[in-house]
C-alpha cells in the first residue's frame, strides 16, 4: 500500500515567470493559479470541464486548467489570461476587437474566448463564422448569445491581417 | 476540489506503470492520460483513487505506421490524432468533431475515452469500426484484444485494474476506402445520442456499419449492400443489444434514430461510390 | 403626464455605443468578483446536504467531522436555529393570501429536497471543508415524496408541510368578463395544452458569499454575487437578529445572475453566522452541481379560446400549474404570479379567465430567472395565436393583427390591470417581416418540402413590463443615484442600481457625463455597496435604465444647473448660449469664448462667497427616480398595476426540421425591439442577444430533469444541462423601434427580460410551421429530438401524443 503525499515540487513559467514551489498534488491547475500565484483572472464556473471559464495555455496549448492536476504542470510554460497581452502595456488586437465589439457582459468567459480565438487565428487568418463558432465551442457565455463574440473574433482577424500585411511589406 | 489524499506518480514507461498497479492490491487507482475524466471525477469526489498515475512521461503518445498497421498510443491526443500524417482518414473525421472544444481536443487522449468506456463517447464506436486491436499489460503478462470485445457494457471495459492500455493498433489495410463517419446530438455541448462509422469494402459497398452511442456499447450491422433502405431499418434495429438511455433519449428514440442515421449512412456511401464513378 | 424630455442638448454620449468604461480591466483579467476575495484569516465553509427528497432528520453526528483535519467549527440545524431566526421570504405568498413556511438557513426536523442544507463545516482550506462534509452523519427517516406539479396537488399526495392541509401554496385568479358564456356563443372553440419544462438561469459564475464578523464592533460585512445588496441586508439583518445598520452588504463583480443571484438562498445568511460563531472570515463558493438545484419556469397550460372566423380572439380560459418545488425564501414562486398577470399580453382579449396555482413538491426551490414568469404567458399566447390560425387556415400573422392593441389605443388598460403605456406593435410585425423577407423564405420552404425539408418561419409577439414595484414586498419600483463632481471636475455617481455585467453603469456614466459635459473618462461609478451608495434595490426587472438611470439624470441636471451660472458668469455670457462637452464649457455665439469645466468646479469650491455666490456647495446632489404610472390603490375592479413601463418586441426565427431525428436547427433569427429612448444600443442589442440565446435553449435544450425513482437531479452538470453553444445560435438580426414611455423622463422602458419568451415562443412556433405537412402538435418543452420525435412518430401512428 502506498502512502498518500504530502506537497511536490513543481516548476512552472506562467506568464513569463519563474516559479519553483511544492504543491499539494490534489490542487487542480486552476486551484494553484488563483490560490497559491493569486492569478485570479482564470474563472471556475463548473470544474468539469464543459465552461471554458478557466482556459489557459500549457506549453502553447489551450487547456482547461480544472481538468489537470497542478503537478502534471511541472516544467511547463503557462499563460493566463494577466499574461495574454504580451510584454507590451497594450492590449494585443484580440482584446480590442472583444472591447470594441461588445464581446463580453459580465466578463466570466473571457478566458476561453480569447485563448480560444488566438488559438483560431494562429491556424486561420480568415475564418468563416461557422470555423469562429466551432472554434469558440468549448466555451459558454450566458450574456452575449455569442453574438458580439463572433463580431469580436471576425474584427480581431482582420485586425490580424493587416497587421501581417504591414509586417509582411516591411 | 480533490479532498482525498492521494500518491500520485509519473512512471517512465507503461512497463512501470502496470508494475505499480500491480502492488495496489485491489485498491482503487486512477491512471490520468488527458485527465479530462479522471480529475473532474476526483474534484466532486466520485472517485477517490489512492494512486493516481500520471502518463505525461509514459512516452505512450505518438502515432506511427508499421508494415500493416498503424501503431497509436494510448496518451496520444485528438490534437495529435489531427495533426499526424499517420492518423487513418477515418479517424481523423471522427476527431476532428469532438465535443468540448479545442481545450478539449487538446487534452482529451483516445486511450483515455477508450477505457473509459462512455456509450456516448466517438470514440468507442470508432475503435470497433476500424476493427482496432488493444495491447493491454498487466506487470507479468500482455495481451491483445479486439476492438469489438474489449467494451462490455457502458463504462465496462475488459481491462483489469492491474492492466493498462499500451498501444492500439488499426489494420492499414482499408484506409483507402470509401467511409462515413457521423453523428447525431441535440446540441452542440451534448454528447452523442447515435454515432454512424462505417468504411466500405474495397468495391465501394457499405458491409458493415457500427452504432455508437445508441446502445451501451457500439453494435455492428452486417449489410450484403442489396438491402431495402426498410431492410437496413431492421438489421438495425434487430442488431441493437444493451439499450441505453439517459436524459437526452430513451432506448427507443435512439433505436429509432440509429436506423435513420445507418440508412443515411448507407446513401452517403453510395452516393460517393456514384460521384467516383462519374 | 411628463412631458418626454429629449437627453441633452450636447449628447455627446447618450444615443451612442460607447463601449464598456471598464472594460480593459476584465480584458486583463483583473475584475474581482466574489471567488477572488481574501480576506486575512479566511476560512472555508462546507455544507452537507440532504440525500433524500423527503425524510426527517433523526439525528446529526458531527463528532467525525469536527476532529478533521484542518476542521475549526461545526454545525447543526438544531444549533443553528438558537442563532438565527427564518429566512423572511422576498415574496411571502401568506401575504397574497397563501401558505407559507419558516425556511431556515439548516434544515432542523426534516428535509424537503434533495441537496438542502442540513449542517455546515468551516476548515482551514476547501479541500478540508470538502473532505470533512462526508464525515457527518446525518440519520433519516425516510417519508414519501413527490415530484410531479399535479401528483402533488392530489388529496392523497404526500404532505410536504405537516401544517398544511394540502401542497398547494395559493391559487390566484386573473378573470375579465364572463368567459363562460362567451364560450357558450362562440363560433369557434380551441382546446390544447403545454407543458413548460423545469430549466434555469445558470450564470456561469456560480453563487459564492464572503463573511466577515467583527465582534469589537458586533457588525457584519458581507461580500456576496448578488444583485439586491440593501434588500437582502434587511434580509440578513432579521435573519441573524442584528440591526439592518450593523450589516454592510457589498456585491463585488458579478459574473452574470439573471435573477439566480436574487437573495433568499439559506447560504446567505449561513456563511455569516459560520463567521460569528468560528470568529473567522467565511468563505463560500457554489459548485455547479449546486446552482443546478436551483429551479424555474416548470408550468403546465390547459387552455380554452373561443374566437371568430375573421380570427378575432374573445375569449380565453387558461387554468394553469406550476410546480415550485419546496418553497423557498427567494421570489421564485412569485414568478408564477406574474405569469398569469401578464395575460394576454398585448392582445385585446375582453373575457379571460386565468388561474394561476402554485404548487409546492419535494424539488429544490425556485429563484427567480430572466422574464420573470412574463416568459411562460408569451409563449402560450404566441402559441395560442398560432392554434388559431391553424384551426382557421389564416395567416398567423394575420390574426396577431387582428387581435393586438393598436398604436392609438394606448395607454392601454389590459384585462389584468396593467396600463400599458405605449407601442406600435402593427408597427413592429411589419418590420420583422420585412427584415426576414417573408416571401422569400415562403418560397424556399415550398420548395424544400419536395425534398422532404421541413423549413419553418415563427413569429412571436412579445410584451415585457418592467420595473415593476410590488407592494408591501422590498421589490421596489423607484432608485436613487448620486453625482458628485469635485473640484478637480472629476465625477462620481453612486447608485442604488447594481450591475449583473449587462453595462447599467456604462450606460449611467453616459448621461451623466453628457449633463456635466465631461469625458466618460473622468467620471466613476460605485454600484453595490450598502455604505457607500444611496439606498436601492439592485437589479430585477429591466429596471435599472428605468429607475437608476433616470435619477441619476436628475441628479446631473443639478450639477449641470450650477456649473451653467458660474460658467455664465465667467464666459460673461447667456446659460442658454453655453454648451457643456468634453470638459469644457463653451459659448455657442463665440466659440472661441470656453472654460474647463474642471475650473468651474474650482470656483464652486473655492470661491463660494465671490463668483460662486449663491450657487450651493458642494456639487453633489442625490436624487429619486420614481416612475409614472405605477397604480397601487385598486381600481373600481379592486386591480391594480404595478409596472410603469412596457417593453415590446416581435420575434421571428427561421428553423429546419429533420422531421426524421427530430432535431431543430435554428438558421436565422430576428427582432424589432421597442425598449424606449435608447441610452446605447449595444448594450439593449446585448440584452436582447443573450435573452434571445437563453429562449432558444429554452425552446430546444435546457431542461431540468428529476430522477422519479429518488428526486435526485439527474442534469446536475454542463455535460447533461444543455445550454447552447455558439454553433447553436445563429448571428442576430436586430431592428430597434423606439416608442418612448411617457411615464419615465428618458422615456426609457427597460431592457434584460424580453427575449427569453419572445425566442422561446418564435422557434416553437417555427417548429410547428415547418412539420405543419405532417400536422404536429408538441405538447412537451423543450423540442428537444426526444420530444420532436414522439410527437412526430405518434401523430403518424394515430397515438394519443
Amino acid at each position: 500500500m502506498t502512502n498518500p503525499q504530502q506537497n511536490l515540487p513543481v516548476n512552472v513559467v506562467v506568464n513569463g515567470v519563474r516559479h519553483q514551489v511544492e504543491v499539494d498534488p490534489r490542487l487542480a491547475l486552476v486551484d494553484f493559479l488563483r490560490e497559491d500565484l493569486e492569478l485570479t483572472g482564470t474563472n471556475v464556473g463548473c470544474r468539469t470541464g464543459d465552461c471554458g471559464a478557466c482556459t489557459v495555455t500549457v506549453d502553447g496549448e489551450v487547456v482547461k486548467s480544472c481538468l489537470s492536476l497542478a503537478v502534471s504542470a511541472d516544467g511547463s510554460e503557462i499563460r493566463t489570461i494577466e499574461g495574454f497581452a504580451g510584454e507590451g502595456e497594450e492590449l494585443s488586437p484580440i482584446q480590442s476587437a472583444f472591447w470594441n465589439e461588445f464581446g463580453f457582459q459580465c466578463g466570466y468567459c473571457l478566458p476561453g474566448m480569447l485563448f480560444c480565438t488566438e488559438e483560431l487565428l494562429g491556424e486561420n487568418a480568415d475564418p468563416s463564422e461557422a470555423d469562429i463558432r466551432h472554434a469558440i465551442d468549448g466555451n459558454l457565455c450566458r450574456c452575449t448569445g455569442y453574438h458580439g463574440i463572433v463580431r469580436s473574433v471576425q474584427t480581431a482577424a482582420a485586425a490580424t491581417r493587416t497587421c501581417n500585411r504591414k509586417r509582411v511589406s516591411e | 476540489m480533490i479532498a482525498h489524499r492521494f500518491k500520485y506518480s509519473c512512471p517512465r514507461s507503461a512497463e512501470e506503470a502496470a508494475a505499480e498497479l500491480a502492488q495496489m492490491e485491489g485498491e482503487e487507482t486512477a491512471i490520468i492520460s488527458g485527465g479530462t475524466w479522471v480529475v473532474p471525477e476526483m474534484s466532486h469526489h466520485l472517485r477517490r483513487p489512492k494512486l493516481v498515475i500520471d502518463l505525461k512521461l509514459a512516452g505512450l503518445a505518438g502515432v506511427s505506421a508499421e508494415a500493416d498497421a498503424v501503431v497509436i498510443g494510448p496518451a496520444t491526443t485528438y490534437t495529435q490524432l489531427a495533426h499526424s500524417k499517420h492518423t487513418p482518414n477515418f479517424l481523423k473525421k471522427v476527431v476532428a468533431g469532438i465535443t468540448g472544444g479545442s481545450q478539449i481536443r487538446n487534452r482529451g487522449t483516445i486511450g483515455g475515452s477508450a477505457c473509459y468506456a462512455n456509450p456516448a463517447s466517438d470514440i468507442p464506436g470508432a475503435l470497433v469500426t476500424m476493427k482496432a486491436s488493444l495491447h493491454l499489460r498487466a506487470h507479468s503478462s500482455t495481451r491483445i484484444v479486439e476492438a469489438a470485445d474489449f467494451f462490455l457494457d457502458a463504462n465496462v471495459t475488459l481491462l483489469e485494474p492491474d492492466e493498462i492500455l499500451e498501444s492500439i493498433s488499426i489494420p492499414s489495410t482499408n484506409d483507402e476506402n470509401l467511409f462515413s463517419y457521423a453523428k447525431f446530438k441535440t446540441a452542440q455541448g451534448s454528447w452523442p445520442i447515435v454515432t454512424i462509422g462505417c468504411i466500405a469494402s474495397e468495391d465501394g459497398v457499405a458491409r458493415r456499419v457500427i452504432v455508437g452511442g445508441a446502445g451501451a456499447i457500439p453494435f455492428a450491422v452486417d449489410l450484403d449492400g442489396q438491402e431495402s433502405e426498410d431492410e437496413v431499418l431492421q438489421r438495425v434495429h434487430a442488431a441493437m443489444r444493451q439499450p441505453w438511455s439517459d436524459v437526452f433519449a430513451t432506448a427507443d428514440t435512439r433505436r429509432h434514430i440509429a436506423g435513420v442515421m445507418t440508412q443515411r449512412a448507407v446513401r452517403e456511401i453510395a452516393a460517393a461510390k456514384n460521384g467516383e464513378k462519374s | 403626464m411628463t412631458q418626454t424630455i429629449a437627453p441633452t442638448q450636447s449628447a455627446n454620449y447618450v444615443g451612442t455605443s460607447e463601449r464598456k468604461h471598464n472594460g480593459e480591466k476584465f480584458l486583463r483579467g483583473e475584475m474581482v468578483y466574489i471567488d477572488d476575495i481574501r480576506i486575512p484569516g479566511m476560512h472555508f465553509a462546507g455544507i452537507v446536504r440532504s440525500p433524500h427528497p423527503h425524510a426527517r432528520i433523526k439525528s446529526v453526528d458531527l463528532s467525525k467531522a469536527s476532529v478533521a483535519e484542518g476542521v475549526i467549527f461545526v454545525l447543526s440545524g438544531a444549533e443553528a436555529a438558537k442563532h438565527t431566526d427564518p429566512i423572511p421570504h422576498f415574496i411571502d405568498p401568506e401575504a397574497f393570501g397563501g401558505k407559507t413556511t419558516d425556511v431556515r438557513c439548516l434544515a432542523v426536523d426534516k428535509v424537503v429536497y434533495v441537496g438542502e442544507p442540513v449542517a455546515a463545516i468551516v476548515a482551514r482550506t476547501r479541500q478540508d471543508a470538502e473532505a470533512a462534509v462526508e464525515l457527518v452523519d446525518v440519520e433519516y427517516e425516510i417519508l414519501p415524496f413527490v415530484i410531479d406539479g399535479e401528483e402533488s396537488l392530489q388529496p392523497d399526495a404526500p404532505r410536504i408541510y405537516e401544517h398544511w392541509d394540502d401542497n398547494k401554496i395559493i391559487s390566484i385568479p386573473f378573470i375579465s368578463g364572463d368567459t363562460e358564456a362567451v364560450f357558450a356563443q362562440a363560433e369557434h372553440i380551441l382546446e390544447d395544452e403545454l407543458k413548460i419544462q423545469r430549466y434555469s438561469t445558470q450564470p456561469i459564475e456560480p453563487r459564492g458569499y464572503v463573511a466577515v464578523y467583527d465582534s469589537r464592533e458586533s457588525s457584519y460585512t458581507f461580500y456576496g454575487a448578488c444583485q439586491n445588496p440593501h434588500p437582502l441586508r434587511w434580509v440578513l439583518s432579521h435573519t441573524l437578529r442584528v440591526s439592518e445598520n450593523d450589516v454592510r452588504v457589498i456585491a463585488p463583480t458579478v459574473g452574470g445572475a439573471f435573477g439566480l443571484k436574487m437573495h433568499g438562498h439559506p447560504e446567505e445568511p449561513l456563511t455569516c453566522i459560520l463567521s460569528k460563531l468560528s470568529g473567522k472570515p467565511v468563505k463560500w463558493i457554489e459548485d455547479r452541481t449546486e446552482t443546478m438545484l436551483v429551479g424555474a419556469r416548470e408550468q403546465m397550460h390547459r387552455f380554452k379560446v373561443s374566437f371568430t372566423s375573421a380570427g378575432k380572439i374573445t375569449a380565453l380560459k387558461d387554468h394553469f400549474v406550476a410546480n415550485v418545488g419546496a418553497l423557498g425564501a427567494p421570489p421564485g414562486w412569485g414568478m408564477v404570479f406574474l405569469s398569469g398577470l401578464a395575460f394576454p399580453t398585448g392582445y385585446k382579449i375582453a373575457a379571460t379567465d386565468v388561474l394561476a396555482t402554485v404548487v409546492a413538491s419535494n424539488k429544490s426551490p425556485w429563484n427567480a430567472a430572466r422574464g420573470y414568469g412574463k416568459e411562460a404567458t408569451a409563449l402560450v399566447m404566441e402559441r395560442i395565436i398560432d392554434l388559431v390560425a391553424r384551426d382557421l387556415g389564416m395567416d398567423p400573422l394575420e390574426v396577431r393583427r387582428v387581435n393586438l392593441i393598436e398604436s392609438h389605443e394606448f395607454p392601454y388598460k389590459t384585462a389584468g390591470g396593467l396600463n400599458i403605456d405605449s407601442g406600435d406593435y402593427h408597427a413592429a410585425l411589419d418590420k420583422a417581416v420585412e427584415m426576414i423577407g417573408l416571401p422569400a423564405l415562403r418560397a424556399e420552404q415550398e420548395e424544400l418540402r419536395k425534398d422532404n425539408r421541413y423549413l419553418g418561419i415563427g413569429f412571436a409577439f412579445e410584451l415585457t413590463p418592467e420595473s415593476g414595484d410590488i407592494p408591501g414586498t422590498l421589490v421596489g419600483g423607484f432608485d436613487t443615484s448620486t453625482v458628485k463632481m469635485d473640484p478637480s471636475g472629476k465625477v462620481t455617481v453612486l447608485t442604488g442600481v447594481t450591475t449583473p455585467g449587462g453595462g447599467n453603469d456604462t450606460s449611467i456614466l453616459q448621461i451623466v457625463s453628457d449633463q456635466v459635459g465631461i469625458e466618460i473618462s473622468d467620471a466613476r461609478i460605485i454600484q453595490g455597496d450598502t455604505l457607500l451608495t444611496p439606498y436601492g434595490f439592485g437589479n430585477y426587472s429591466g429596471r435599472s435604465m428605468v429607475t437608476g438611470g433616470n435619477a441619476a439624470y436628475l441628479a446631473a441636471k443639478d450639477i449641470r444647473a450650477k456649473l451653467l451660472i458660474i460658467a455664465s458668469r465667467l464666459l460673461e455670457t447667456d446659460e442658454s448660449d453655453i454648451d457643456l462637452r468634453a470638459g469644457w464649457a463653451r459659448s455657442l455665439s463665440n466659440p472661441d469664448k470656453a472654460i474647463k469645466i474642471s475650473e468651474i468646479a474650482y470656483t464652486v469650491y473655492t470661491l463660494a462667497f465671490a463668483t460662486a455666490t449663491g450657487v450651493e456647495p458642494p456639487l453633489e446632489s442625490t436624487r429619486v427616480y420614481q416612475p409614472e404610472n405605477i397604480q397601487h390603490t385598486p381600481d373600481a375592479e379592486g386591480k391594480i398595476n404595478i409596472y410603469p413601463t412596457y417593453s415590446n418586441a416581435v420575434h421571428v426565427a427561421v428553423v429546419e426540421v429533420d422531421a426524421d431525428t427530430g432535431h431543430v436547427k435554428v438558421r436565422r433569427f430576428g427582432t424589432v425591439h421597442d425598449a424606449g429612448t435608447i441610452i446605447n444600443p449595444r448594450f439593449v442589442e446585448g440584452q436582447m442577444e443573450g435573452a434571445t440565446a437563453m429562449g432558444i435553449g429554452a425552446a430546444l435544450m435546457e431542461h431540468s430533469i428529476h430522477d422519479p425513482a429518488t428526486g435526485h437531479l439527474s442534469t446536475n452538470r454542463f455535460k447533461t444541462y444543455l445550454m447552447p453553444r455558439a454553433s447553436d445560435v445563429p448571428m442576430f438580426e436586430s431592428v430597434h423601434q423606439v416608442t418612448p414611455s411617457p411615464y419615465t423622463a428618458l422615456g426609457t422602458k427597460g431592457a434584460g427580460e424580453a427575449g427569453v419568451g419572445g425566442a422561446q415562443a418564435a422557434v416553437t412556433n417555427a417548429v410547428h410551421d415547418a412539420l405543419a405537412p405532417l400536422g404536429v402538435t408538441i405538447r412537451q418543452m423543450p423540442l428537444n429530438p426526444q420530444n420532436v420525435l414522439h410527437a412526430i412518430i405518434t401523430r403518424e401512428t394515430g397515438k394519443q401524443a
